[in-house]
């Protein structure tokens, strides 16, 4: 059975950054794992890191702010409110932390792509008790390397909170396949500043670079090249997505075209 | 492990282990209102309030709950004194079977606590997380909108 540990600090924290210690933040996965096979639950509720911090440089979200506590907060952007607001259900947004949301790759969902189309920093310790600090698309790219750490802390850079953005879900049948895009645009006239990421859960996101390129060097882009760009991206997730199906392509494409089209940046 | 909680006003102390769910703990301390659903925080029925929070607790695990302040369902009211969230779900015939009602009159309760006037998209949003199968969702809508009249007639 076993031990279960209420730590008092970050430091008795690290002290148990092992494999055989489980880190309990939301706790929304842990009906899916063999609690029995630890040898303690580190109950990281009692460390108190529950704050939302708006500096001039970035937003930041210690590791225990649940999806509720960013939906309530006036400093965070609606963008960001909407996409915690389509995970799970209220009693699951008053539970799911953003540590949690880190820690359980490769089941990500909506808030990472998020993190990942914003390429925010993560901070955190590995057992070494030595503080690192990372950007997402590192951490996403190379997420079996960062097993045993403990992430105390993400930001947001600022300058990425007021890009204008679009986001949609793909229902399936089954939540473990829905497919998601994130567009981001900071500024329709000025178009560099442009980054579209599409992500699907059990997978780490995918950045439509192809055509975040074409953007920024021409400005433009055509219902055609979107369309290229769609079907790579495809090929690419069904290697990873067990039921992904051409449809699919076909709606985010279409959507896409919408969003671009609104944004003036179709041909 | 002992654990130290107040529920429903009273304070006790259990006896649980650090791999026990919140909800069995509760279950096996004679809270029946508290329903085995779903067991991965999808259907809702397990929910209380903790700290003020709507939460599932069959994904919380029990020693979470030291120091914590619960409300169930049975801490609201009793059949011949029922609170008025209880009292609109019963005018407004939202009870069928009844195994979702409690968990959801606690969402209820969640959300007319920190907006007395929901509109009924907020209302949807609220309860998004708690299923049911028997009545459907309009006559449950209904009631959370009655039960906001009844409290504000009451305050």
């Amino acid at each position: 059975m076993p031990e279960y540990i209420y730590p008092q600090n970050v430091e008795e924290v690290i002290s148990h950054l092992k494999p055989s210690s489980l880190l309990y933040a939301g706790g929304t996965g842990l009906y899916k794992r063999n609690l029995q096979r630890f040898d303690c639950i580190v109950d990281l509720q009692s460390l108190n890191c529950q704050n939302i911090i708006k500096s001039r440089d970035y937003l930041i979200f210690d590791a225990m702010v649940t999806m509720a506590h960013i939906i309530e907060h006036p400093e965070v952007p609606d963008t960001l409110k909407d996409i915690c607001l389509e995970i799970g259900s209220t009693p699951l947004r008053n539970l799911i932390t953003v540590g949690g949301e880190l820690g359980q790759c490769p089941y990500w969902a909506n808030l990472p792509v998020y993190l990942y189309a914003t390429n925010a920093l993560i901070d955190y310790y590995d057992h070494q008790f030595e503080k690192h600090t990372i950007r997402c698309r590192t951490f996403f790219e190379n997420f079996s390397r960062y097993k045993n750490i403990f992430i105390f802390r993400v930001q947001i850079p600022t300058a990425m909170l007021d890009y204008h953005s679009i986001s949609y879900n793909f229902k399936e049948t089954s939540f473990d396949y829905s497919i998601f895009n994130y567009l981001l645009l900071q500024n329709p006239q000025d178009k560099k500043q442009t980054s579209i990421t599409i992500g699907a859960v059990r997978r780490f996101p995918f950045s439509l670079s192809s055509l975040e390129q074409h953007i920024q060097e021409k400005g433009t882009i055509t219902a055609r090249q979107v369309k290229e760009s769609c079907q790579e991206l495809t090929s690419a997730m069904r290697r990873d997505i067990r039921y992904s199906k051409s449809y699919r392509c076909e709606h985010l494409q279409n959507q896409l075209c919408e969003d671009l089209n609104e944004l003036g940046v179709l041909e | 492990m002992k654990i130290q909680l107040t529920i429903n006003n009273k304070q006790v102390e259990w006896e649980v282990s650090p791999t026990q769910t919140l909800m069995d703990a509760l279950r096996e301390n004679g809270y029946f209102s508290i329903k085995d659903g779903c067991r991965e925080g999808s259907c809702g029925t397990c929910a209380i309030l903790m700290d003020g929070e709507v939460v599932t607790s069959c994904l919380i695990l029990a020693p979470r709950a030291h120091k914590s302040i619960i409300i169930t369902s049975e801490g609201l009211g009793t059949p011949a004194r029922p609170h008025p969230i209880q009292k609109a779900y019963v005018e407004k015939g939202t009870v069928q079977c009844g195994y979702c009602v409690p968990a959801s009159i606690l969402a209820t309760k969640a959300l007319l606590d920190k907006n007395p006037h929901p509109d009924e998209q907020t209302i949807r949003k609220a309860l998004d997380g708690n299923i049911c199968r028997c009545t459907g969702y309009i006559k449950r809508i209904e009631a959370v909108k009655y039960a906001a009249e009844l409290l504000q007639e009451k305050s």
